[in-house]
């Protein structure tokens, strides 16, 4: 119901003579050469969704600012117990059938990255509902990685969570089609590819030792891609 | 307005931008195998490559092996120090670029061995001893260990251009220095002389005896003069007074004596090849039971063998030693059930018959009970209670002071049993597979038990040298709990097996190779 008052409210007709502000709602991916990125995603890509706010600075130029946030996790199972340091992935049962080892122990895994992002976005008028974009942005991101034995039990399971802040920037251009016109307003679909790079989120654990014990890095960096609904006005 | 202009909005909205939380399968974080010393509890973790000591109160610390991965650990004589079997990769292609181990070509790539000695956190020596070289026994003053390739210990993966089969490594514990004697082929038993100045190591064929002083063999026993003929030791032990070396073959009933004063070699004839013996300090006699025969044997005086043999009801494949008696059981035999207490002064036997067959049994610290741990049989024709109980894993507890015996059923398999001994008396320290309880059992009264609950499954208990006790639980991040039998309490320490999981693989000591 939210997104339908929200974009009933961008509709309405603006006070202004020109497009002044944008408000986009966006989902996007982050792709990853990351081999360390398969424990958390058969993917290579981290995915986000989030709102870019913008304002025009000049003539089909806006300021973008946005908050971008994305989730990636999986059922890891670890052997513990039988002395064996290689991971027995499947069985043979006895009709012969090969079977996966669920009874080894195992965990969650789940890493949310959170992204602060700020740039500007060009706007080259192609036809009167269709313009190219070209759109770049620096990022504050921050990341957590979290691990538990049980989602459902609270406390007595163990359960850890490491935190990491890094910097990084896009660089996209794209199409965007304004699907609805009505005055000085919009509603445009957009679509948006480049490259996106997030230095490594250096995962460690500070609690346990007088030093930083490192537990891993997650590295986000490759192609991006991004499509968005929004609003001018 | 146009309802269809919100479908863009709706497919957008219908992309899946949350966890696929779909499986995967990685190798284990941490090893349950974990070592207990006086600093702290250390763990071995195989997807980083690393080693880790945990303390108490969520504590621990990676222990820094220079970039060497651990294969597998144990503690020295007196529990101060960690031996570490350890390799790491080495790239012979100097390609500066080339920076972790997946990008050195598989041809270029290969892994040096090494033992770490880790005392208090810190490697302190190193001693190039490659992994084969899985057995290890310690001099009786704990500074020298012994290190040979036990062909009976599983994994026979060995390392180097060279290996010696023959070779014992004797290694100063505390510097690291080794030092390399050929004893035989397969050497797989190694007794020290009372003094502790001179070690029996037998082998193949031959028995030598090395003065750990100046690290040479001194005498040498050839247990055949036909080099066709291979002898193999299956058991050995050093008679109370310390003269004699009594060996027992593989597949025969001879019993080789040696005498280390006046170099020689005796042999017995035997009813059959003994599977287990074991000395009686106290009254100078040596324990010999048989697999296949219902019969115990003393040896009551070694100059001469004078032998003293007892009948059993049913044969006895082990031995265990109490204070003035001896403790026979089969672990091999699941037809039988007995437990029998052999009074070594009076040589009079007592016999307990336990609910079902004995897989392992241990003594209580002052020897007034034996605790053995029974394993489920599937024998047909019984029901009612008598099948349940059969069917079940199970502990008996022997009182050896009142010749009575409680067999209890138990709910799943036994994981850890550990003894102590406290102002209270004696209790067994009980830890099941799928059962997050530490059960602690009066011996004097096994009925009654009391449970401390545990924070998740057990996997193991190790004993502490401070008296306490560690428990390894089954647990993917890494978890164990401290136990101080004496109040009961536990403090748990978990997350411990994530670090430097997500690491990449860097060559280590690559500048200085």
């Amino acid at each position: 119901m939210g997104i339908f008052a929200l974009c009933t409210l961008f509709l309405a007709p603006s006070l202004a003579n020109a497009q002044s502000f944008e408000v986009n709602l966006n989902t996007a991916i982050l792709g990853t050469s990351d081999e360390d990125f398969d424990i958390l995603s058969d993917r290579t890509a981290m995915p986000s969704q989030g709102v870019d706010l913008g304002f025009a600075v000049a003539e089909n130029l806006n300021v973008l600012i946005g908050f971008h946030t994305g989730t990636v996790g999986k059922v890891v199972y670890a052997q513990s117990t039988d002395g064996n340091d290689s991971a027995t992935i499947a069985y043979e049962d006895s009709d012969g059938y090969y079977d996966y080892n669920f009874e080894d122990p195992s965990f969650h895994i789940a890493s949310t990255v959170n992204q602060l992002k700020a740039g500007v976005r060009y706007r080259f008028d192609w036809t009167r509902r269709l313009k190219m974009t070209v759109t770049s942005q620096a990022i504050f991101a921050h990341a957590n990685l979290r691990m538990d034995e049980d989602i459902e039990m609270e406390g007595s399971e163990v359960e850890v969570t490491y935190n990491a802040f890094a910097p990084g920037f896009t660089a996209a251009g794209g199409v965007e089609w304004a699907a609805l016109i009505v005055g000085e307003s919009a509603i445009n679909l957009g679509v948006e590819a480049g490259y996106g790079h997030i230095l490594g989120f250096n995962f460690k654990e500070r609690d346990a030792a007088k030093d930083p014990i490192s537990v891993g890095s997650l590295n986000l960096n490759g192609t991006f891609a991004r499509m968005y609904i929004g609003t001018r006005f | 307005m146009n309802k269809q202009l919100f479908l863009p909005l709706f497919a957008l909205m219908a992309c899946n931008p949350w966890p696929d939380l779909r499986d995967e399968w990685i190798a284990p974080l941490w090893s349950t195998d974990i070592v207990t010393l006086d600093d702290g509890v250390y763990a071995r973790l195989p997807n980083a490559g690393a080693l880790v000591r945990i303390g108490t109160d969520q504590t621990w610390q990676l222990v820094d092996l220079d970039g060497a991965t651990p294969l597998s650990m144990r503690a020295d004589a007196g529990k101060g120090r960690l031996l570490v079997h350890a390799q790491w990769p080495v790239c012979e292609d100097n390609d500066p670029s080339i920076k972790r181990v997946e990008d050195c070509p598989s041809n270029a790539l290969e892994f040096n061995h090494e033992l770490a000695i880790v005392d208090n956190g810190k490697r302190k020596a190193v001693a190039s001893i490659p992994a084969h070289m899985n057995a290890m026994t310690f001099t009786p003053d704990g500074e020298t260990a012994l290190v040979y390739m036990d062909s009976a210990a599983g994994d026979l993966s060995v390392s180097g251009p060279i290996i010696d089969l023959s070779e014992v490594i004797l290694l100063d514990i505390e510097s690291g220095d080794t030092t390399s004697v050929s004893v035989g082929f397969m050497p797989n038993n190694i007794l020290f002389t009372n003094d502790g100045y001179r070690a029996v190591v037998m082998s193949r064929s031959k028995v030598v005896v090395l003065d750990l002083e100046t690290q040479a063999i001194t005498v040498e026993y050839p247990l055949t003069l036909d080099a066709d003929i291979e002898i193999d030791p299956s058991a050995a032990v050093l008679t109370p007074d310390g003269r004699y070396v009594l060996i027992s073959i593989e597949g025969t009933n001879d019993l080789y004596k040696l005498d280390l004063e006046v170099v020689s070699i005796d042999m017995e004839a035997l009813d059959s090849s003994p599977s287990d013996m074991s000395a009686d300090a106290e009254h100078g006699q040596t324990v010999l039971v048989y697999r296949d025969r219902a019969q115990v044997d003393l040896i009551t005086e070694h100059d001469f063998i004078e032998r003293t043999s007892l009948t059993l009801d049913d044969p006895a494949t082990d031995i265990a030693m109490g204070s003035g008696t001896a403790v026979l059981y089969n672990s091999r035999n699941d037809g039988v059930r007995d437990i029998v207490l052999l009074d070594l002064s009076t040589h009079e036997t007592t016999e307990y018959v336990a609910s079902n067959p004995v897989d392992s049994l241990k003594m209580s610290p002052e020897g007034d009970y034996a605790v053995a741990v029974l394993k489920p049989t599937y024998e047909g024709g019984t029901s009612g209670l008598d099948s349940y109980q059969k069917s079940r894993w199970g502990l008996a507890v022997a009182d050896l002071l009142s010749n009575d015996i409680v067999s209890l059923v138990l709910e799943s398999e036994p994981v850890g049993l550990e003894m102590v001994q406290t102002e209270e008396g004696a209790f067994a320290l009980l830890l099941l597979s799928d059962f997050d309880s530490l059960i602690q059992v009066d011996l004097s009264a096994p009925g009654n038990y009391s449970m401390i609950d545990l924070p998740s499954d057990p996997a193991g208990i190790d004993a502490s040298p401070n008296g306490g006790f560690t428990i390894a639980h089954e647990s993917g991040l890494g978890q164990v709990s401290f136990l101080d039998p004496t109040t009961g309490k536990i403090r748990t320490t978990g997350g411990f097996a994530t670090a430097g999981w997500m690491d990449n693989d860097v060559l280590p000591r690559r500048d200085t190779e």
